[in-house]
């Protein structure tokens, strides 16, 4: 079953728009939605979470219209944005209460247990928080109600490489626990991605450029460098994009179109993100 | 809603020392300098302050965006509306002793008092009825600047013109008595409207 189906969701803004999106979230599958700053990712998660109506197309959770039964449908899912969201004065204490009043199936003593974990403090307010204990707590706020689906958008930006660490060791143990959850992240630090996802979906300047498993992303790229006259002998409709270097050329090249015997390295996602968005075939 | 109550009760909570101080100097000056009663009841009109307080902490962290993504929008619009009806009916409830007080010290009719309280509560959900949707869906900026012309200048309006007219609280009554029905029914068409074009145009956003 896919827990998100997206159908060509299109949402038009003043200087932007969101173009006939498909998008399909299995369950049990760990989603990393890449792209750049502005290419549309969030506008996508506000879209599904319902905070923006949507101009064209339609989208289901869990099988259901997302727009309807909402509230129903949002005691399954998770959500994470980019910021803990809450009022300065609340403590960790006051934020148990508010998600134990809003989630039917909030679990309490799971969640002061990864406040412990965590090292949050309890009765100090948010404001006081580090960017890393207010995304903590965040991550905290949205496993405790067991959620069938977790949303989280770019919940490590801005954080240093051992908390961001500690954030996708959190994700993975909620994985590990039930087999039917699932996760979209959506994050331009591709590097988290590269250690957990399943999946990559790449969103560019609004328009869904691809979504693959992780592993046939790896299987069908591959990264040339070498010289402009090795490049020119790779077919041109084997080139994603190229880019001209001190040395020669580096080019992301789809690997079953290129001859076995140019030595093609593995990608990155985050090579793979930049060519294609470069897109100067 | 109960979650998004929990969270305008902390607010309300924290404010606690401030009205606390507040109510006693607002009573002594209104007893002693203002029009007694007249003036007093306009406290009841400090809950927009609050509500509008809310509103513009709730923007500026995201909170609203938070809830609409957990509850949806539906519970946080009704939520604003009702609230502002219950914050304004337990601030007259709570000044009403002191407004008691200050009616038979300051020797003012129990008509006055009435019509205090009702022309307080036009105020207020006249403001909010603009206000809300105003935060909800424009810029805080632009919010704070209509707010405050709709707060401010009926004020000094009022101010300004009983100075000019040289008029007591009691004639301000027999000019007003006639027209306090319609303006129930007005102020609450206009709030009741207002909550219709929020919970539309959260829809359509």
């Amino acid at each position: 079953m896919n827990v998100i189906a997206c159908n060509k969701v299109t949402r038009l803004f003043d200087t932007f728009t969101l173009s006939y999106v498909d998008l399909a979230l299995p369950e049990g599958v760990i989603m990393g939605l890449i792209g750049e700053n502005g290419a549309g990712k969030t506008s996508l998660i506000k879209c599904l979470l319902n905070l923006y109506h949507l101009n064209h197309g339609e989208i289901k959770l869990f099988g259901e219209p997302h727009n309807i039964n909402e509230a129903a449908l949002k005691q399954r899912i998770g959500v994470v944005f980019d910021d803990l969201h809450l009022p300065p004065n609340f403590t960790t204490r006051h934020a148990n209460q508010f998600y134990k009043l809003t989630y039917t199936n909030w679990d309490e003593p799971y969640f002061f247990t990864l406040v412990k974990q965590l090292h949050l403090p309890t009765q100090q307010k948010v404001s006081k928080f580090s960017r890393g204990m207010r995304m903590k707590l965040a991550i905290a706020l949205a496993l405790a109600s067991h959620p069938k689906l977790l949303i989280l958008d770019e919940p490590t930006s801005g954080l240093d490489p051992i908390m961001r660490d500690e954030i996708l060791d959190l994700l993975v143990q909620f994985m590990d626990e039930d087999a039917t959850r699932s996760i979209l992240f959506s994050s331009h630090i591709t590097t988290d991605l590269d250690k957990i996802a399943d999946m990559i979906t790449f969103i560019h300047k609004g328009r869904i450029r691809f979504t693959t498993t992780k592993d046939d992303l790896f299987y069908k790229h591959g990264r040339f460098s070498g010289s402009e006259e090795e490049f020119l002998a790779i077919p041109e409709e084997a080139v994603i994009s190229s880019r001209k270097t001190s040395i020669g050329v580096e080019a992301l090249v789809l690997r079953e179109q290129v001859n076995t015997a140019f030595a093609l390295q593995t990608p990155t996602i985050e090579d793979i993100m930049l060519f294609y968005a470069r897109g100067d075939k | 809603m109960k979650a998004i109550f929990y969270r305008d009760l902390l607010f309300f909570q924290a404010q606690k020392k401030a009205v606390l101080i507040a109510i006693p100097l607002f009573t002594l000056w209104s007893l002693f300098i203002q029009q007694g009663i007249f003036t007093l009841s306009l406290f009841i009109g400090f809950v927009t302050i609050q509500i509008v307080a809310i509103l513009q902490e709730d923007v500026a962290c995201g909170y609203h965006e938070l809830v609409y993504a957990t509850l949806g929008a539906k519970p946080y619009i009704l939520s604003k509306y009702v609230g502002s009806v219950m914050a304004a009916s337990g601030a007259t409830l709570i000044l009403l002793p002191i407004l008691l007080l200050v009616r038979w010290l300051a020797g003012q009719s129990l008509e006055l008092l009435l019509v205090s309280i009702l022309l307080s509560w036009y105020a207020t959900f006249f403001i909010l009825s603009i206000i809300i949707p105003l935060y909800l869906f424009t810029k805080a900026s632009l919010s704070q600047v209509i707010f405050f012309i709709l707060f401010i200048v009926p004020l000094l309006l009022a101010g300004v013109l009983s100075i000019k007219w040289d008029m007591t609280a009691e004639q301000i009554t027999t000019i007003l008595l006639p027209y306090l029905s319609i303006g129930a029914i007005g102020v609450s068409l206009i709030y009741g409207i207002s909550l219709l074009f929020s919970l539309y145009y959260s829809k359509r956003s």
